[in-house]
């Protein structure tokens, strides 16, 4: 099965067609890139597979159920871009409401990526830099042992030592437990270093789709090249 | 020992994972029966995919350059100076062949040829000693 799937979604915002006709599978285990310049598309495509909005057309699964099931947050973790947790809560009274809510919390997991991801307990949520508000997103995201990920632009924000520590972290998940991973960005440096696949979005579009070696060497001498190369393609 | 890969560079991070380690058998800096660090370890040092690593060393196994041993790791296979040698001799054999379709499109002799690789050689050992 995959863990994540999509077929012709589509959502507009008014006239504006921010996601069109997206079609991709994610299978258990695999790290997806999704690499896009802002604006491409890429957080309303993320939220429509996780069902913070609902499509036009078209449909996504995660691990077989419609993104509108709760369910689907037994084996699912999201990390998002903007900030959406309640600002009046501390991190830690996030993180025990958070664990009311997953029965698949565990507790020794979510106390060691407190430690490693180093962001203030007590502090409130409104407090917190962009920095160490992603840090806390992690924590929430991976405490129960998600089978798959899904991040939204996760290292922009974050300082040289966060980001090589949420890249370490990743990289634990997907070797210890074989989590796949969804992430969106636009440092194409992370998506090199952490893909088996990419897809490059443009204007909603999927303008390239494959592994990350056949785009570095289908025509192009690097993953950047590639990308701007596809981008560039698609505006004539 | 460390181990390091270029982004920048256009060539897949998992072939430049295996030329790495080859080059380290090749030189002796590996030697039979060494362990190899594991997937997880080599993935964290590299800030690469754990994929891609498992990816490489599926490769040097087929070589006959690594090999599993089930539950105690990755090890340098008994062969693997003879295994990497034949694979970099390969990949010379590859560019001599690459090497004299050019001359041949260039409208260079076959004796001209020999007289360039005598040079070359020449060269390249002169300077070694």
């Amino acid at each position: 099965m995959n863990a994540i799937e999509t077929r012709e979604l589509t959502r507009n915002f008014g006239p504006a067609r921010v996601v069109d006709a997206v079609t991709m599978e994610i299978p258990e285990g695999a790290v997806f890139g999704l690499l896009g310049a802002n604006g491409a598309g890429k957080s309303t495509l993320l939220k429509l597979l996780i069902g913070h909005l609902k499509p036009a057309w078209g449909s996504a699964s995660v691990f077989g159920l419609p993104p509108r099931s709760p369910r689907i947050w037994e084996r699912l973790g999201y990390v998002a871009q903007a900030r959406y947790l309640p600002q009046w809560m501390t991190a830690r009274e996030c993180l025990d409401f958070t664990r009311s809510l997953r029965p698949q919390w565990d507790v020794g997991k979510a106390a060691e990526l407190v430690r490693r991801l180093d962001f203030p307990l007590n502090g409130r949520i409104r407090d917190l830099s962009r920095g160490h508000y992603v840090r806390l997103q992690i924590a929430l995201a991976l405490s129960h042992n998600p089978a798959a990920v899904v991040l939204d632009e996760p290292t922009s924000g974050l300082d040289p030592v966060g980001r090589h520590e949420l890249l370490s972290i990743l990289i634990d998940e997907v070797s210890a437990r074989g989590c796949a991973v969804l992430l969106s960005s636009h440092i194409v440096e992370d998506v090199e270093r952490m893909a088996d696949h990419v897809a490059i979005m443009d204007r909603g579009k999927v303008v390239a789709n494959g592994t990350v070696d056949a785009l570095k060497t289908e025509g192009a001498s690097s993953l950047e090249q590639a990308f701007l190369a596809a981008v560039g393609r698609s505006n004539s | 020992m460390s181990w390091s890969i270029d982004i920048a560079d256009g060539t897949p991070i998992y072939l430049q994972i295996c030329e790495q380690i080859k080059r380290a058998v090749a030189v002796g800096r590996l030697k039979a029966e060494d362990p190899l660090p594991s997937v997880r370890h080599l993935a964290l040092e590299l800030t690469v995919n754990p994929n891609t690593v498992a990816r490489a060393y599926l490769e040097l196994e087929h070589e006959g350059v690594i090999h599993k041993r089930q539950g105690q790791g990755t090890f340098v296979s008994p062969d693997a100076l003879e295994a990497s040698r034949r694979e970099r001799r390969k990949a010379v054999k590859e560019l001599f062949e690459k090497a004299i379709t050019e001359a041949a499109e260039a409208g260079i002799t076959a004796s001209e040829m020999d007289d360039l690789y005598e040079q070359a050689t020449r060269r390249h050992y002169r300077e070694k000693l």
